[in-house]
């Protein structure tokens, strides 16, 4: 198949300028050639000058030994001949080399294929002389290819200074492999000159060409064994999604999908009835890196230069979780870097064996160093030249074709009026470009296309991650559970609140006001710190539980050990686990605001339980837990507070989160509860909060009467224990014969 | 770039074949360089700067041939004289001599 190479727009360097290019851009592959040889000749030269043989003979006989020696010496630091070539040698010699470069030698070797670089930058400027009349280029050409990096960063600066960031980067982007190359050749970093040489010469690169970072070093930060989840589309999307399989529409596709790290898998009925699939991935989405997703600019390099990456891991997962059967033929398109992730998988001969990959069409993608390992499929890329991504290969306008390594690709690379980047490198502007200017070339790409080109008959999206994320709430959650039955409904037990914020206050009570509260147990013994006994007011505000959501306002007594009370119970039993734990809390009033929690309240947990209006709130440092009284009328709206502890809840310093033991009574026993929490705790040893009661209405709320009873109306507790952030679950009180 | 590792046991004289090698193809790279310059000389549209770089870097590889092609004669001559010597060792010892 014929490589075949269009325009957007008529070249501007008028007749015979196409010719002229040609020509330069063979030129410098001869020229690149040459570089080539020469660079051996030295390296080979500068092993021998290194070699342990001449060393050692040279010991035995010094006069013809050291003369050799001399004489390789000056062949490779001849000014007039190989330049300063030990660079190419090793060990010794080559840090000398690199020290050499470092304080401004050239070899020759380097300064040919700058020559090869700069014709094929020649080659582009004759297509294209508009580049080269713009003054701020040619400043940066001239300082680019005279080695002056000030200069160099200098003229860049005025670019874009004059003419912005967007377009000063299309501007440059023509000759941007061709500018790197230069520069890694030329400046005095020899860490970079490798990438240089892989640009001279048409190789895949293997590391940055501005520093040298090696590939390796920078795809270690695209971490993650990759994940898919089937998600569905929005109802606007659904009808957006193209119904017939088209080049056009499968770019709107992914135009749809945007870049939030979704692809879509689609099954289309060809003219020949036989059904095929097609895979659509967008590119990488602009700005940081996210470390949810593998379409960001971390995983673009990844996937440029490893051919394993965490997109490529969750395009295989979501095709297995799609079902695609063995065999099955397969298009892929792709933007940007999901146009590099799909060609990493055409590349995959394990992929090639499982499915017949048919088609592959990227836009915008830089995927000249990549090659389909099965060589029956067909490959089109469409790349404008003002688009500074598909350049990151090392490949720019002035490769052409001349060093293209894929003679049978269909390549559209074109230059249009617009040359504004990022716009152009938009998949939206690709397509606009596609329906106008290249309607020859969308013909031709959808012709090739035809097996594809029918009725779609399914489509999934997945959701790619870099990581498979854990079940919610693991691990603490990852429990078996059970449906109990209570009258307002089966509950899971244990109960799960996977999203909560608590707050509990503790206030210091004289022990005569208690002992009513408990009056029903005497055998039960409040735990005592100094003359006074611990009453906690809990509030929650549970966002999501198994139960459904609810508040809940709890009053408890913390009691001693049931059996064996001993004073002081409360401090010595504080760090040991909840299920060895003797010491708890006495709940013994209950507001929630559901009559499921209610349920649970009364019939797992034997809670005097209430359905009440409670409305709790942390912001910031800020409480707001009020018991409400509903509104006379049937709406049932919040009324005026029956109790409310508000405040700031001041200074904290962090605490770990310590599991509760729960005490309730039913009529014959007593039930044990434990709940196991997870999160950040924080202790305020000195709130500025304050509990209230206001007279009126709701003075039978149990809740409102207890607080009132053991004085708390106007009290400022002990200290306060919130989680903004609080997770936890709970099992089914467990019946105790007291 | 790799370059075939030289090995201890080479001969003096591999290392004289490895640099004529080498001076050969820096004179190929001359004859090539000079070609180029020849095709882009006149056409329209190559930059002024082409052909003579070409040219001068063409010279170059000449002058870098031929300091090649010295060194490997040097080395051709040292190996000659080691080799020598390592006969006369070998001549000198006595019938058994390890």
């Amino acid at each position: 198949m014929a490589s075949h190479h269009h325009a957007g727009a008529a070249h501007s360097g008028g007749p015979g300028a196409a010719e002229t290019a040609r020509l330069l851009r063979e030129a410098a592959l001869e020229v690149s050639r040459c570089a080539v040889e020469i660079r051996g000749a030295a390296a080979r030269a500068g092993a021998v000058l290194g070699s342990s043989p001449l060393a050692r003979s040279s010991l035995r006989h010094p006069r013809t030994g050291l003369a050799a020696q001399w004489s390789l010496v000056r062949a490779l630091t001849s000014a007039s001949g190989l330049g300063f070539a030990l660079s190419g040698g090793d060990g010794v010699l080559r840090r000398v080399g690199q020290a050499g470069e470092l304080c401004g030698r050239e070899s020759l070797a380097n300064r040919v294929a700058v020559t090869s670089l700069r014709m094929r930058a020649a080659a582009v400027l004759a297509e294209h002389p508009e580049l080269g009349r713009d003054p701020g280029m040619r400043r940066l050409m001239d300082a680019v290819t005279g080695d002056r990096d000030v200069e160099a960063l200098r003229a860049l600066r005025a670019l874009l200074r004059d003419k912005g960031a967007e377009r000063a980067m299309s501007t440059v982007a023509p000759l941007f492999a061709e500018l790197s190359a230069i520069r890694a050749l030329l400046d005095e970093n020899p860490l970079n000159d490798e990438v240089g040489w892989q640009i001279a010469t048409g190789e895949a690169l293997h590391a940055d060409p501005w520093l040298g970072i090696s590939a390796r070093h920078l795809a270690a930060f695209d971490a993650g064994e990759g994940a898919a989840v089937a998600v569905p589309l929005d109802d606007e999307e659904r009808r957006s999604l193209a119904t017939e399989g088209s080049l056009m529409g499968f770019l709107g596709n992914i135009d749809l999908l945007r870049t939030d790290g979704r692809i879509l898998i689609q099954d289309v009925r060809g003219p020949d009835g036989v059904v095929r699939h097609v895979l659509q991935a967008p590119g990488m989405a602009p700005g940081k890196p996210r470390n949810d997703s593998p379409q960001d600019f971390v995983g673009a390099w990844s996937n440029l230069f490893d051919p394993e990456s965490p997109y490529t891991r969750g395009i295989l997962l979501a095709i297995d979780e799609y079902g695609l059967p063995a065999g099955a033929e397969i298009a892929l398109v792709g933007h940007s870097e999901g146009g590099i992730a799909l060609m990493n998988l055409a590349q995959n001969s394990a992929f090639c064996r499982r499915f017949r990959v048919t088609h592959m069409v990227a836009v915008g993608s830089p995927i000249d160093n990549k090659k389909p390992a099965d060589p029956r499929t067909w490959v089109a890329s469409v790349t404008n030249q003002h688009d500074l991504v598909p350049t990151l290969d090392g490949r720019g306008a002035g490769s052409g074709s001349v060093f293209t390594p894929h003679p049978d690709w269909y390549e559209v690379d074109y230059i249009d009026s617009s040359h504004e980047f990022p716009l152009c490198h938009s998949l939206g502007k690709y397509m606009g470009n596609l329906e106008a200017e290249l309607a020859g070339a969308r013909r031709d790409i959808d012709k090739a296309l035809t097996p594809y080109r029918g009725p779609v008959l399914r489509s999934q999206v997945y959701q790619l991650k870099d990581r498979a994320n854990p079940p919610q709430g693991y691990p603490l959650m990852a429990v078996p559970v059970a449906p109990v039955a209570t009258s307002a409904g089966p509950v899971e037990v244990p109960v799960r609140y996977y999203d909560s914020t608590a707050a509990v206050a503790f206030f210091a009570v004289d022990p005569d006001r208690v002992a009513g509260l408990l009056s029903d147990a005497s055998w039960m013994s409040p735990s005592r710190v100094g003359r006074r006994v611990l009453v906690a007011l809990s509030a929650y505000e549970h966002r999501c539980v198994s139960l459904g959501p609810y508040n809940e306002l709890s009053l408890a007594v913390l009691v001693n050990d049931l059996w064996r009370p001993r004073a002081h119970d409360v401090l010595r039993e504080l760090l040991r686990r909840a299920d060895t734990r003797r010491t708890g809390r006495q709940v013994t009033a209950l507001a929630v605001t559901t009559p499921e929690a209610e349920a649970a309240g009364r019939e797992l947990w034997g809670q005097p339980a209430t359905t009440a209006l409670v409305d709790v709130r942390l912001t910031g440092n800020r409480l707001h837990a009020v018991l409400s009284a509903p509104a006379p009328g049937p709406g049932g709206e919040a009324g005026g507070p029956l109790l409310s502890l508000t405040g700031d809840l001041g200074p904290y310093v962090p605490a770990p989160h310590v599991d509760s033991v729960l005490y309730g009574r039913t009529a014959d026993a007593t039930l044990r509860s434990m709940v196991h929490c997870a999160g950040r705790q924080r202790f305020h040893a000195a709130p500025r909060l304050r509990l209230r009661c206001p007279t009126g209405p709701g003075e039978e709320e149990p809740l409102v009467r207890q607080a009132r009873a053991l004085g708390l109306d106007g009290a400022r507790p002990l200290c306060v224990l919130s989680a903004p952030v609080y997770q936890a679950r709970r099992g089914a009180g467990a019946p105790l014969p007291r | 770039m790799t370059v075939d590792a030289v090995r201890d046991e080479e001969d003096l004289s591999a290392h004289e074949d490895r640099l004529r090698a080498g001076a050969e193809a820096l004179a190929a790279a001359e004859r090539r360089l000079l070609a180029q310059a020849a095709a882009l000389e006149g056409r329209p549209g190559v930059p002024d700067w082409c052909v003579p770089t070409l040219r001068r870097q063409a010279e170059s590889c000449r002058v870098a041939a031929e300091d090649m092609g010295d060194a490997a004669a040097v080395v051709g001559r040292h190996a000659a004289r080691s080799g020598a010597g390592r006969a006369g060792v070998r001549a000198a010892a006595p019938p058994g001599a390890a």
